[in-house]
């Protein structure tokens, strides 16, 4: 069933975009087309997602299991909702259990960092000759949600934070063939300032200067048509920001106190979801956030040593800030219509330890955790076998792994994109299907996990 | 508007120029109005963007600006370059020509921190080299066939250890993965053919809608390829990775060997060194490298590649654009492949010509920048003339207007806000006096993590995995008007009492011209008010102008 946006809504999409003006009017309209019949869930408003970038180890924390390599301070029991759980390494999580969905029987397709990075954040595999083209799946929400834009919104649709593009990591997939509209806005906490907050001090000064910009900017006056493309982006960009600086909510977005930094945790990934409970709370526009944990590719001392470092120092800042994240949704009601996902790239090895007393990375066994947006949670779903190398059970309907695709086609159906969708006229000239069934390896029919909602 | 008409009917008396006789011809065939030619201040801005990095003085600016020799613009490009050493004299002291194209190679070969200290020496080995003006080919002999007990000693050398690839977490070395890199990079930068997809597979069945000479080569080829560096060893020198020894010791490319980045290879296939683009070997008894470096740029395509690299850089848009996307089997119009597929260069005959005349130079890369620079086709104006249509751009028939790069762009504000700079060198006791002048981002970011932020947020290349990017992002918007980084730091210090003195100061310092009626009006009402906060909002403003960050 074709589904081509009309004039109307490309107009509409030129009025309320995230810059407010038609950026569209220099990329031709995409061609879009839904290929099959998904009935999209819609239950989510906002999607966060935590990204735990190095892959962090599913025996010691959603998969936990025993052996002689066993640290004793993982304080492994029993929880209320009846699995093992490690309180000694995420206490403070432990009381919203009850909220987050459990999956056991996630699978990755690489072990590279890199290219398991550019899966999670395209649900695509890596191929060299699309890559410049391939939007992330925040670019994608982005332009789908760009006719759907008000007025009073003032935050752009997708937003990543702390993801720092390295040699390992690869870079931070952004918008491809979709326009600069759907580029992420991308910010920093990590030692930065977020220019965004105009202090109380220098609002009439920066009101000034504005105004002074307008009267005085000849080559912003005589912007038209035929202006260089990325001179008119800019302005644009400049519109948007400045909407956003003077919009006298933004405080309550960007600026963090010191309370609330301590109870996330005060570390950068902390920071970074304190703004994304803010970016939530504000309902102003901002749909997909990318939050990025660094730090979980832990191939030496695992352990750490005396009890600190390695999983102990990530699963802290973790615990920390994700459990502030779902005490808070929770409490202001933001859980019911917010799809929180956390995961990595891909798992650890699993068993003995390395002579470096750490772990190599593993595809076939990972965890991936669900909570919000009619997710059932306080449960787990699908299991391994004693050691935690293979999956003995998928525990959903898919009866196979879930993959990154089953995970990108579970956000966009959560946020009412049908993920069959396909744009036809990319620069390469391929098919760009929001979840692609040709897979890596064969034809799947990946499709949204939706267990979780049962 | 009407200057552009005028100048399309005075067309055969001014294009005297190699570039002009083929851009000019080209648009009056097709009947594409060109823009006019840039005025002064347009032209010298973008000059010294372009070649030095740098914005011009304003005292540059006012001297060019009041110059009434035809043959200004000439000479002004003249004064861009740096003498050559001279016997006995010390070579200049401060040359931005030097710092921006050096910066320029080192994001080029990514010379970053997997080389440690290297990153110096490698530094220094591409500054010097462009301090001598060494013949590029030669330059590019030097990086493909250099030696090294240590990279830390020898600069050159670094070039092929940057291609090293460990084995899983990084305490062996992948040999044969290794040279699979050196030859993808190579063949990228020096010849502007992307083997990485054949690197995996056969281009059929892949690239047929990419690339049609890659879609017929095969995966064997490309070992071959690779062949060339089978003898070379890269040597992690002791314990992890701080430094490396590169060295011809060992006895060929191995296609048993397991990759640990690319599918398993054939081991029944020719693994005999062979030139990709023209099958050749090396010679008997002739060293491996040696052979590929000299097969390589003596082939035409070294030199077309590299114009154009330089083309690119400096026009704002390729004759093949991508400069490393070059499909060898769509150059010669005369030779056109088959429908659907065009002829790939916008103006293949100039491509060829400037290659030519890029060789005869003896491969001189300040007559490359020359030419260009001194063309009319560059000094176009970016302000489209009457009749444009979207199309037109891709024939050169204004100035591609682009966002300053984040290296630029930093220095302008600091030049023109009066913020003093000063970076750590890594692995130095070296300070960088500008951004321009540092030698990777890491020297920023060692400095102050803000500012490394900032640049990261204007696209610098991380010489790991981005590539430095001038895309306009609202972050930039915003960091421009509210970041510390400016806010706090932008400091109105002047000797002169004259306001209206200090308005043409700033003018010319930001947009290298003189204030027009109304901006000296506006400007004069700010400066008499409060002369400080005054010349501050100015300097906001002049920061914040479109036509500051694009040029």
């Amino acid at each position: 069933m074709p589904l081509e946006l009309n004039r109307r809504e490309l107009l509409r999409l030129g009025a309320l975009s995230v810059t407010g003006v038609n950026l569209a009017s220099w990329v031709a309209p995409w061609n879009v087309r839904a290929q099959s019949r998904v009935t999209p869930r819609g239950s989510a408003k906002h999607v966060i997602f935590l990204n735990l970038q190095g892959g962090p180890s599913q025996m010691d924390l959603f998969d936990v299991k025993h052996g002689k390599w066993a640290p004793e301070n993982r304080d492994v029991k029993k929880c209320p909702q009846g699995y093992a759980y490690p309180y000694g390494l995420l206490p403070k999580l432990a009381p919203h259990l009850g909220e987050i969905a459990v999956v056991r029987s996630a699978q990755a397709w690489e072990t590279v960092h890199s290219r398991g990075q550019y899966y999670l954040q395209t649900g695509h595999a890596v191929s060299p000759a699309r890559s410049k083209e391939m939007p992330s799946i925040g670019s994608v929400v982005a332009y789908e949600y760009a006719t759907k834009r008000r007025e009073s919104d003032f935050l752009p649709p997708f937003v990543s934070m702390n993801y720092e593009p390295t040699t390992m990591y690869g870079p931070l997939q952004g918008e491809g063939c979709l326009n600069a509209d759907c580029s992420p806005l991308v910010l920093n906490l990590k030692g930065g300032n977020l220019p965004f907050v105009v202090e109380e001090k220098d609002r009439a000064r920066f009101a000034r200067r504005w105004d002074l910009l307008q009267a005085m900017d000849t080559s912003r006056q005589q912007l038209n048509e035929a202006s260089p493309v990325g001179m008119r982006q800019f302005e644009s960009f400049g519109r948007a920001a400045h909407k956003m600086m003077t919009n006298p909510r933004i405080s309550e977005v960007m600026k963090l106190t010191p309370e609330e930094r301590a109870a996330y945790g005060g570390t950068p990934f902390g920071d970074a979801c304190l703004i994304a409970r803010n970016m939530v709370a504000a309902d102003a526009g901002a749909k997909f956030l990318l939050v990025t944990q660094p730090g979980w590719d832990q191939h030496g001392n695992i352990y750490g040593k005396d009890g600190k470092g390695g999983i102990y120092k990530t699963s802290q800042e973790l615990d920390a800030a994700f459990a502030g994240l779902m005490l808070d949704l929770k409490r202001m009601g933001l859980l019911e219509t917010t799809l929180v996902v956390c995961m990595g790239e891909f798992g650890r090895t699993p068993g003995e330890l390395t002579p470096m007393a750490g772990r190599e990375h593993y595809a076939d066994t990972m965890f991936a955790l669900f909570a919000g947006a009619g997710v059932k949670g306080g449960r787990v779903m699908g299991a391994t076998d004693s050691e935690g190398s293979k999956i003995v059970d998928f525990g959903w309907s898919g009866r196979r792994p879930v993959y990154p695709e089953d995970v990108c086609a579970t956000i966009y159906s959560a946020l009412g994109i049908d993920h069959s969708k396909r744009i036809t006229n990319t620069p390469s000239g391929r098919d760009f299907i929001y979840v692609d069934p040709a897979g890596p390896t064969k034809v799947i029919p990946f499709r949204e996990v939706s267990d979780l909602f049962v | 508007m009407k200057l552009g008409f005028v100048f399309l009917l005075a067309l055969p008396l001014v294009a005297e120029n190699l570039i002009d006789r083929h851009i000019f011809a080209r648009l009056a065939k097709e009947g594409v109005p060109a823009a006019a030619v840039a005025g002064d201040a347009e032209f010298l801005r973008r000059v010294h963007l372009d070649l030095t990095g740098k914005l011009p003085s304003a005292a540059a600016a006012r001297k060019f600006l009041a110059d009434a020799d035809p043959d200004k613009r000439r000479k002004a490009v003249e004064e861009l370059f740096p003498a050559l050493p001279i016997s006995g004299m010390r070579s200049v002291r401060e040359a931005p020509y030097l710092d921006r194209w050096t910066y320029f190679f080192n994001d080029l070969f990514r010379n970053g921190q997997l080389l440690e200290e290297g990153i110096n020496t490698f530094h220094e080995h591409i500054h010097k080299s462009l301090t001598l003006n060494i013949p590029y080919d030669e330059f590019v002999r030097d990086l493909i066939t250099a030696s090294a007990t240590s990279t830390w000693a020898d600069g050159a050398a670094n070039f092929i250890a940057r291609s090293h690839v460990f084995e899983g977490d990084g305490y062996q070395m992948n040999h044969e993965d290794t040279a699979d890199e050196i030859a993808i990079n190579t063949t990228k930068l020096f010849l502007g053919v992307n083997l990485e997809c054949i690197s995996c597979h056969d281009g059929a069945r892949h690239l047929e809608k990419v690339n049609l000479w890659l879609s017929e080569r095969k995966r064997a080829e490309m070992w071959r390829q690779a062949s060339f560096f089978g003898k070379t060893f890269i040597d992690p020198a002791y314990g992890r990775f701080p430094h490396f020894r590169v060295k011809d010791s060992r006895t060929g490319y191995d296609l048993t060997t397991r990759s640990s980045l690319r599918p398993m290879r054939d081991k029944k296939a020719n693994a005999a060194p062979m030139f990709l683009l023209t099958g050749e070997g090396p010679k008997d008894g002739e060293n491996w490298r040696e052979a590929y470096a000299r097969i390589l740029t003596s082939h035409p395509q070294f030199a077309r590649a590299t114009v154009n690299l330089f083309w690119t850089e400096l026009m704002g848009q390729g004759i093949v654009d991508g400069p490393f996307d070059f499909d060898l089997a769509r150059q010669d119009p005369k030779n056109p492949p088959p429908a659907p597929w065009t002829v790939q260069p916008s103006h293949p005959e100039l491509l060829n010509e400037l290659a030519e005349d890029f060789r005869k130079s003896g491969y001189d890369l300040r007559h490359l920048m020359r030419t260009i620079v001194n063309s009319r086709a560059y000094q176009l104006s970016g302000t489209a003339p009457a009749g444009w249509k979207p199309a037109h751009d891709g024939l050169f028939a204004r100035r591609v207007t682009r966002r300053m790069s984040a290296e630029q762009a930093w220095d302008a504000v600091a030049q023109v806000a009066g913020i003093p700079q000063s970076y750590k060198v890594t692995f130095s006791e070296k300070k960088a006096a500008n951004v321009m002048q540092t030698r990777s981002p890491q020297d920023l970011e060692k400095t102050d993590r803000a500012m490394f932020n900032a640049a990261q947020s204007f696209g610098q290349c991380d010489r790991y995995a981005t590539e430095a990017s001038r895309k306009p992002t609202m972050v930039q918007a915003a960091i421009l008007m509210n970041d510390q980084l400016v806010r706090e730091r932008l400091k109105f210090k002047t000797e002169l009492k004259d306001n209206a003195a200090i308005a043409e100061e700033l003018y010319l310092s930001a947009l290298a011209r003189l204030p027009n009626e109304k901006e000296r009006r506006l400007a004069l009402e700010l400066l008499d008010k409060d002369r400080q906060s005054g010349a501050e909002d100015l300097i906001w403003v002049l920061l914040n102008r479109l036509d500051f960050l694009f040029y």
